[in-house]
This record gives structure tokens, C-alpha cells and sequence, in this order.
């Protein structure tokens, strides 16, 4: 199979981050892992204690197992090209993060994979009428108290 | 069965994205096995007060 080429005039990216990349060129193979705990938390510090707390295998989502792909279907296949290009005038992307990618030319076999686990963090209970939707974690660990915090 | 394709010119003007994010892939060009995965966990569990931010499961 004759390679088809494609031809791009312009790209403007603002930024690429977290096992991103921006690909101009043939690949044969492309394999991208990103992993992340994304706290919101009320305080803008960082408490230092939870660097020995935040182990990513504590939490379901980073073991659990990919689902095998289905084995793709032995096709025969030809493709032909008349005229052999693919021609874009111009790329404008925001932003490209967590294992994502732009590729410009052909590629082979592309595995991309991420995994996010978002926590919400509150000083206190943001909505006191309904504490159900709120389970309190039974891990007794001493707690904190806010700094500055008036009654 | 045989698959036979006749691509012809294939011109695009401008792309505008906002985001490409989370495994997801802007291909311009061919490709031949593409895999993308992605596990995003929000559940209300997640919600936590105060500090204790380990999951429930590991006591």
C-alpha cells in the first residue's frame, strides 16, 4: 500500500500536557499512559500528609482491568489513492491533555489509556439537610482543624 | 471478502478544537489499529468533608 501523505499549512496549540503529544510524521507504534487524582479541595494549601495517603493502587479505578479490546477482523483490504494527499489549511486547538494526541501523518497502532479519579475535599458538610448523600468516612484518622475558623 | 477503497482528494479547510483530552486522538492521515481507553471516576463517594481522603475500602 502506497503511503498517502498529509499536508497541514498551519498549527497553533496552546499547550499539551500529561502524556500528550503532538505527532508530525509516520508512526509504526504509539502507546500513551496517564494516570491522575484530581483533589478539590477547599484549602489552597497542600498538605504534605497526604503524599503517604494518595497511593494510586488504594483506589478501584487504577487496578481494575482494561476490558480486552475485540481482535480486529482479518479483512483483506486495498486502498488506492487518487492523488495521494490529505490536505488541511489549518489546526487550531486549546489545549490537548491526559494521554491524548494529534498526529499528522499515518500510523500504524495506537494504544492511548488514562485513568482520573476526582475527589472533592470540603472543610465541612456542604449540604446539611441531606447527609445522606454525604458517607462520612469511617477511617478514623485525627481531624484537622481549619485554621482561622471562627465559633 | 475483499475490501478495496479509491480515496480521491481530500481537502479540509480550517479545524477549530477546543480540547482533545482524555485518550482522545486528532488523527489527519490513515491509521490501522487504534485502541483508546479511558476510566474516569466520579462517584458521590467521592465526596468527602474533612480530611480523611483514603477510600473506604482500605481501613
Amino acid at each position: 500500500m502506497i503511503p498517502r501523505t498529509s499536508e497541514v499549512n498551519h498549527i497553533h496549540i496552546r499547550s499539551v500536557l500529561f502524556s500528550s503529544i503532538v505527532n508530525v510524521g509516520d508512526t509504526d507504534e504509539h502507546t500513551a499512559f496517564s494516570r491522575a487524582i484530581a483533589i478539590q479541595k477547599y484549602e489552597p494549601e497542600f498538605n504534605p500528609t497526604l503524599n503517604n495517603l494518595l497511593d494510586f493502587p488504594r483506589y478501584q479505578i487504577f487496578t481494575m482491568v482494561r476490558p480486552p479490546a475485540i481482535p480486529p477482523k482479518e479483512v483483506v483490504m486495498e486502498s488506492y489513492h487518487d492523488p495521494a494527499f490529505i490536505k488541511v489549511n489549518s489546526i487550531d486547538i486549546f489545549g490537548i491533555s491526559t494521554a491524548a494526541m494529534l498526529h499528522i501523518g499515518g500510523i500504524q497502532n495506537i494504544d492511548l489509556e488514562s485513568r482520573v479519579k476526582h475527589v472533592r475535599d470540603y472543610r465541612t458538610n456542604p449540604d446539611p439537610k441531606n447527609l445522606s448523600i454525604v458517607p462520612f468516612a469511617t477511617v478514623s484518622r485525627k481531624h484537622r482543624e481549619p485554621k482561622g475558623r471562627e465559633e | 471478502m475483499k475490501f478495496q477503497v479509491i480515496n480521491h482528494d481530500l481537502s479540509i479547510g480550517d479545524l477549530k478544537i477546543v480540547g482533545v483530552s482524555i485518550s482522545s486522538l486528532v488523527l489527519v492521515g490513515d491509521a490501522g489499529h487504534i485502541a483508546l481507553a479511558a476510566a474516569f471516576d466520579t462517584p458521590p463517594e467521592t465526596l468527602t468533608v474533612g480530611t480523611a481522603l483514603v477510600p473506604l475500602s482500605v481501613v
